[in-house]
């Protein structure tokens, strides 16, 4: 019968991940089946401003969460984060200094890798665990993104942190409406299996006429009718289950900045708890894009948060850790949001940035926040150098993917996990 | 090491190429050997032609770092002279100009495959169906709500144009209102059509086909497309005029107004004779070319919407020469109503909205003598079955003074009543506000608009006509009758841009016909092949594969060449008449090649050219984001609550001079040294320039308010070609967009814009700083008493930046006399040397640029072959580049003559397999 097995598959799965880690014990002994481990990575852009978020010394190893200016706003959440210091990533010349940060912050490429131009790019780790948990959910991964500006000023590498491969990025939905639509609306049951036959066949035909590296360029195309066709039957499985959307279809962008995040962070938190994914993305905004943005109820006017990191003088140092501050608000947001719904203890919600302190493009001593998921709770703060790389293996693991090594990781954070 | 190296080069090259070892050998091996290999580069592999690619981009690297003096280090003292320099340079561009020994000949380049960017995508389908709307909205297109302005037909730019913007966001009108397709992002220092920076997943392909399927339903799709309801088998629809519908003023129909006569009455308070004497008058003025009646004659029942605001419904008169432009503030119907009696003919105007029957429409004369207006109006307000009431007509005068006629319009054609207004002499009408909110209908339907315009009379015969305002719909797929799969089969050519064997039509056929046996009707069946072919990589996907045969090299195919030629002067798809040449295989040769391009340039749709080449290259679209301080910068903010700025004056600023060379085919040396610019009353303030006849009218005033007359003059969206005296001014660098775009909010930024003048005017785009670098105190207040000048002086002395700044510096400071918005401060030091001659200010820098005009022309070059060819340049195209530049040169460096030697080159005839 198909249900046991697929029961059977998640519990094998769910029991691999218990031998590495302690966390999934508690949930083995239930009697319910584990829910499948849910991730939520959020990236904020242009680091944080160290003097505010790290103030003083701070001690190698666990010490209590500070609650300093600019994790103020977790208070409520604090019993539910562990915010860990001091872990590091490996700048490589020959590129801008902010194109990195963000399209690589999520990446499985060493850094001496750069298979992608100049770019240590690799398929990312939302990525290699969506195929790890995804794929038998609608969406095997999401992939979302508030930055609103229509102008595309700026290279895929700002647009992106999440990717399939090497110089092979995934395509961002900035509008509710349209995430709406993909997880709950009428757009999945997308097209007919008669017309993406046709598409296929039309495929194939051109594959023939083309040239090797082309024919690797078609193969993106190849991939998504496939990856489409699957979504499209899973999304019919899901439909029978869920028939009705669980919120009312979003109008559109939501004029206040922070009415967009919290509805996009909506939108993850509903697809988590109709199964319709597992894994989500969410780039804030992008790095280094030099159009001042409005942040409502924290100043009246538009703020150019690139221009602010390097802009010397306190009035600027103010503004950067209330900019901090507003994305830890929304982040403690998500955390309750996550809890209400009771789905905090099977997802590990990350936000961070690729560099910590912005002005010198520091990709070393990155802050990380993790919420849910079973992490020892408080402040962890790594000294020398210690992978960040090694906190994604981490997850991997989590999630089941037997990895050995992940970019240049040098093992699993034991001590936290 | 180095001997070794230095024999290598003797053994393996000619006696100039060991000079070229001994160049190198002198100033370059101390840092770029095999052991220091400093920025990682190694030179010590020796000087020879027989390397593959991977050597000739360290030589493109060596050449560039060479001729622009950055290499050897400017703080070195020993240095090459000139001689030595252009020997060198001279022996690279010779060794990049030689077959690659890999391919048997020069390297003509490989594009990675690339899709359609959204704005060809939308342009594709768009002239797939010959519509005259966008098929959707999106930020690409810029926010111009009426671009007949644009009319490269005739090769001439008016001495003034109309350029209304819309405001950003407004709706306009498109096919279909909700469709949106993610935007593409641009390749680091390059275009957006390349597919190296392009991704496909299957977020994006179910967009495609999300899209498609919502553009073949589209309930406007067969009303406005002859293409599609041949297509998908239906009635042809009535011929339509297009959403902004030009039409002939036809002469005041004695015939019909006689036998109509007792069926309509006067308004209240009209004078008996009043309308005979109008009709007679209006007659009149129509063969002397100052008059009319709007009622365009079409008998088809066609139905086109006007939108609000943004519409414009010209009217033709004067032998088509002049037209009345008719601008509404509500959705408008131009349409045939069956309940309506009509006066004449059955073109009507009416509120769209059901219930909205209070509107205005303003009016307009557009080619008019100066100040001609309207200054007679009459038109009928319909009876309709069933529905009275009493109906306001407000005529608003240009002294701003008023004229009500108000009248009881009865039930039934007995109820039609005509309104007429007259200004006084000297005066025009402005509008007419038409207010029926007690009428009992939803609808107030006027009809047989005539007006009698201010401008002297003269026999229409004497008058040479206008062309054709826009191109008649191309035919694209098979005749109504033909069997579906037939008309299917034509319909994949034309998507796809190249024959379709059967077998590959086949899928599409079998998806028809499938259709078909399920029980969908043809149409239906129809609509989804087609929304397949949409969505199929054959469509979406540009190719550009050459002849099969396994050859290293191979010239394009016909009709790949024609999809490049379409995309590069269109950004669309090839018309019927390119692809008939492939067919033929006719269109490889240079002769047709350049008549096709020349044919290409005069049609409308090379604005594209315009809209998506120049706006990328010149980074126009960077300037919606551009927010100057409110505080510091009110003149940028007009308004309540500053809500009108002035980027759309400065984007159309910019635009205007770049389609002025393309219209006018000027030289392209116009980009950096015009003497003459575009300026409307927003810019004409900002930089104190006045407009022709402003200043002589505020001073005599000639009975009439001063200040009306300049307010009327500044109205922003007309723009009055200006010739300059200040050489300041003139070209890019002489505009505020490009000031705006390179500044902080609240002070200008000296780096930004000379990595903007490297960027685009050059094509050398300034490395990336490889650490962070800040002003001490650079804030907002430290802006207000700022030297910039002086803080950069001191940076660039650091060693480690000055290699970079010594070239990025000068331009910045050249354009320090501009402010933030781009206006004049005389107060900032603006000198600085340039390629060893010392200058001050914008015009001494924009003298040496001219006086040299090199480095603009081949920047300017590569930025367009780069665009025309989807892909980054490398040192095999230097020859090329060279080659267009030299051609260009001999014919008075004409843009045409640029656009055909890239249509002739040989990187955009071949590929490489």
């Amino acid at each position: 019968m198909s249900v046991s097995n697929m029961n059977r598959r998640h519990f094998l799965r769910a029991a691999g991940v218990t031998l590495g880690l302690p966390f999934f014990e508690s949930l083995a002994r239930a009697s319910a089946p584990p829910p499948q481990p849910r991730f939520a990575f959020i990236y904020t852009p242009n680091g944080y401003f160290q003097k505010a978020i790290m103030p003083g010394q701070t001690r190698p190893g666990f010490s209590e969460l500070q609650l300093t200016p600019t994790l103020r706003p977790l208070a409520s959440v604090k019993e539910d984060i562990t915010f860990i210091s001091g872990l590091d990533r490996q700048f490589v010349p020959g590129t801008g200094v902010h194109a990195q940060a963000g399209s690589c912050w999520l990446t499985s490429s060493a850094p001496q890798e750069t298979l992608d131009g100049g770019f240590p790019t690799n398929t990312t780790l939302d990525q290699v665990i969506a195929r790890q948990t995804g794929a038998d959910c609608a969406l095997p991964s999401l992939e979302l993104s508030t930055n609103d500006f229509p102008d595309n000023k700026e290279t895929r590498y700002f647009e992106s942190i999440s990717w399939f491969g090497p110089g092979y990025a995934a395509n961002t939905e900035k509008n509710p409406r349209a995430v709406f639509q993909r997880l709950f609306g009428q757009g999945r049951g997308g097209p007919a299996q008669s017309v993406l036959d046709t598409v296929l066949a039309s495929a194939k035909d051109l594959e023939k006429r083309l040239g090797g590296a082309d024919r690797a360029k078609l193969g993106e195309y190849l991939e998504s009718v496939r990856a489409t066709e699957q979504r499209i039957q899973r999304a019919e499985a899901a439909a029978r289950r869920n028939a009705r959307p669980p919120m009312p279809e979003p109008a559109g962008i939501p004029a206040r900045r922070g009415d967009y995040l919290r509805l996009m962070a909506d939108l993850f938190v509903h697809a988590f708890q109709n199964d319709l994914t597992r894994v989500a993305t969410l780039l804030i905004d992008p790095e280094r894009w030099d159009s001042p943005r409005m942040y409502h109820d924290v100043f009246d006017k538009p703020q150019n948060h690139h221009v602010i990191t390097h802009t010397k003088g306190d009035e600027a140092k103010e503004k950067l850790a209330k900019i901090d501050a507003f994305h830890m608000e929304f982040y403690a947001h998500v955390v309750r949001r996550l809890k209400a719904t009771e789905l905090l203890a099977s997802t590990t919600l990350v936000m961070g940035s690729g560099i910590s302190d912005g002005d010198s493009h520091n990709y070393g001593d990155l802050q990380v926040l993790v919420a849910g998921g079973g992490w020892k709770r408080g402040h962890f703060h790594y000294e020398g150098k210690r992978p960040l790389a090694d906190l994604w293996l981490t997850m991997a693991r989590q999630a089941g993917v037997r990895l050995e090594r992940f970019a240049d990781s040098t093992g699993i954070l034991a001590e936290i996990a | 090491m180095k001997a070794l190296s230095l024999l290598v080069l003797l053994f393996s090259t000619t006696a100039r190429a060991a000079d070229v070892g001994a160049f190198l050998n002198t100033y370059c091996l101390e840092c770029h050997d095999t052991e220091v290999k400093k920025g990682g580069l190694d030179l010590s592999m020796g000087v020879t032609e027989a390397k593959g690619p991977l050597d000739r981009d360290v030589w493109r690297l060596v050449f560039e770092k060479v001729e622009s003096h950055q290499m050897p280090p400017p703080k070195q003292k020993d240095q090459p002279d000139a001689a030595q320099r252009a020997e060198l340079l001279a022996w690279i561009m010779d060794t990049a100009a030689r077959p690659d020994p890999a391919l048997g000949g020069a390297d003509p380049g490989q594009p990675a495959l690339r899709r359609l960017t959204r704005l060809e995508y939308n342009n594709a389908i768009r002239d797939l169906f010959a519509l005259d709307v966008d098929v959707f909205m999106f930020p690409e297109r810029l926010p111009i709500s009426d671009k007949s302005y644009f009319q490269p037909a005739g090769g001439n730019m008016p001495a003034t144009v109309k350029v209304p913007l819309r405001e950003y966001g407004q709706k306009y009108p498109v096919l279909c209102r909700q469709l949106g397709l993610p935007g593409d992002h641009r390749a680091e220092h390059g275009y957006r059509n390349r597919g190296d920076a392009m991704d496909f997943s299957p977020l994006l392909l179910e967009k495609y086909f999300a899209a498609a399927e919502e553009i073949v339903n589209a309930p406007e799709l067969v009303a406005r497309s002859e293409v599609a309801a041949r297509l998908f088998g239906m009635a042809a629809p009535p011929r339509q005029a297009g959403p902004v519908p030009w039409a002939a003023a036809t002469a005041p129909a004695g015939a019909v107004m006689a036998r109509d006569a007792p069926q309509w009455r006067k308004a209240e308070g009209v004078a008996d004779n009043h309308a005979q004497r109008f009709f007679d008058d209006l007659r009149e003025a129509f063969t002397g070319g100052v008059g009319g009646v709007f009622d365009a004659g079409d008998d088809s029942g066609a139905v086109n919407k006007v939108p609000g605001k943004g519409g414009v419904v010209r009217v033709a008169y004067a032998g088509g020469t002049k037209a009345l432009t008719i601008n509404p503030n509500v959705d408008l119907w131009l349409a045939g109503f069956s309940t309506v009696t009509p006066a004449s003919r059955p073109r009507i105007f009416t509120n769209q909205i059901k219930g909205e029957k209070a509107y205005e429409l303003t009016f307009g004369i557009e080619n008019g003598e100066e100040d001609e207006g309207v200054m007679r109006l009459g038109v009928f307000v319909l009876g309709r079955k069933g529905q009275s009431g009493p109906v306001t007509l407000t005529a608003k005068f240009t002294d701003d003074t008023e004229s009500s006629v108000n009248s009881m319009i009865e039930e039934g054609a007995a109820g039609t009543t005509f309104f007429s207004f007259a200004a006084v002499p000297g005066e025009n009408v402005k509008s007419l506000r038409v207010d029926g909110s007690q009428f009992s209908g939803d609808y107030v339907v006027l009809d047989d608009l005539g007006f009698i315009t201010s401008g002297q009379p003269k026999p229409v015969a004497t008058l040479k006509p206008a062309p054709a305002p826009t191109p008649g719909p191309e035919v694209a797929s098979g005749r109504v009758g033909e069997p579906a799969a037939k008309r299917l089969a034509a319909f994949l050519e034309r998507a796809f841009r190249r024959p379709v064997p059967e077998a590959e039509a086949a899928p599409f056929i079998a998806l028809y016909e499938g259709g078909r046996v399920r029980g969908k009707t043809e149409a239906e069946a129809m609509k989804a092949a087609v929304a397949a072919a949409l969505a199929a990589p054959a469509f979406l996907y540009v190719e550009a594969n050459g002849k099969p045969g396994g050859a290293k090299i191979s010239p394009l195919e016909d009709h790949e060449l024609a999809t490049r030629l379409s995309s590069l002067l269109w950004a669309s798809i090839p018309d019927e008449e390119l692809l008939l040449l492939a067919k033929d295989n006719k269109l490889h040769d240079h002769e047709v090649l350049e008549a096709q391009v020349r044919r290409m340039l005069k049609d409308p749709r090379s604005r594209e050219l315009g809209e998506s080449f120049a706006v990328q290259w010149l980074r126009l679209d960077q300037l919606s984001t551009a927010k100057p301080d409110p505080d510091l910068f009110k003149a940028f903010y007009a308004g309540p609550q500053g809500k009108s700025t002035l980027h759309g004056s400065m984007l159309i600023e910019a635009l205007l001079l770049f389609e002025t060379v393309l219209v006018e085919d000027r030289s392209i040396l116009d980009f950096i040294a015009a003497d003459y610019t575009w300026l409307n009353g927003g810019l004409a303030g900002l930089y104190g320039i006045p407009l022709k006849g402003e200043a002589s009218e505020v001073v005599a005033g000639v009975g009439s308010n001063p200040t009306r007359e300049v307010k009327k003059k500044s109205e922003s969206g007309l723009w009055q070609r200006v010739r300059l005296t200040d050489p300041n001014r003139g070209g890019f660098t002489g505009m505020a967009a490009p000031m705006v775009i390179t500044s902080l909010p609240f002070r200008t930024s000296p780096v930004k814009r000379g990595a903007w003048i490297l960027e685009t005017l050059f094509n050398r785009p300034p490395t990336e700083p490889k650490v962070a670098f800040a002003f001490e105190d650079d804030s907002k207040d430290a802006a207000l008493g700022m030297s910039i000048r002086e803080r950069f002086e001191a940076h660039r002395n650091k060693a480690a930046c000055y290699s970079c700044h010594i070239r990025l510096d000068p331009p910045g400071f050249a354009l320090e006399r501009f402010d933030p918005l781009g206006r004049w401060n005389e107060n900032a030091d603006a000198s600085g040397e340039w390629a060893g001659q010392p200058f001050d200010g914008p015009a001494g820098f924009k003298a040496l640029l001219a006086a040299n005009p090199h480095e603009f022309t081949r920047g300017f070059i590569e930025h367009l072959l780069s665009y025309a060819l989807g892909r980054e340049l490398r040192i095999y195209d230097m020859p090329v580049v060279e080659k267009i530049r030299r051609a260009a040169q001999a014919d008075g460096w004409k843009f045409s003559r640029v656009l055909v030697e890239i249509a002739k080159s040989y990187p955009f005839t071949h590929v490489r397999q």
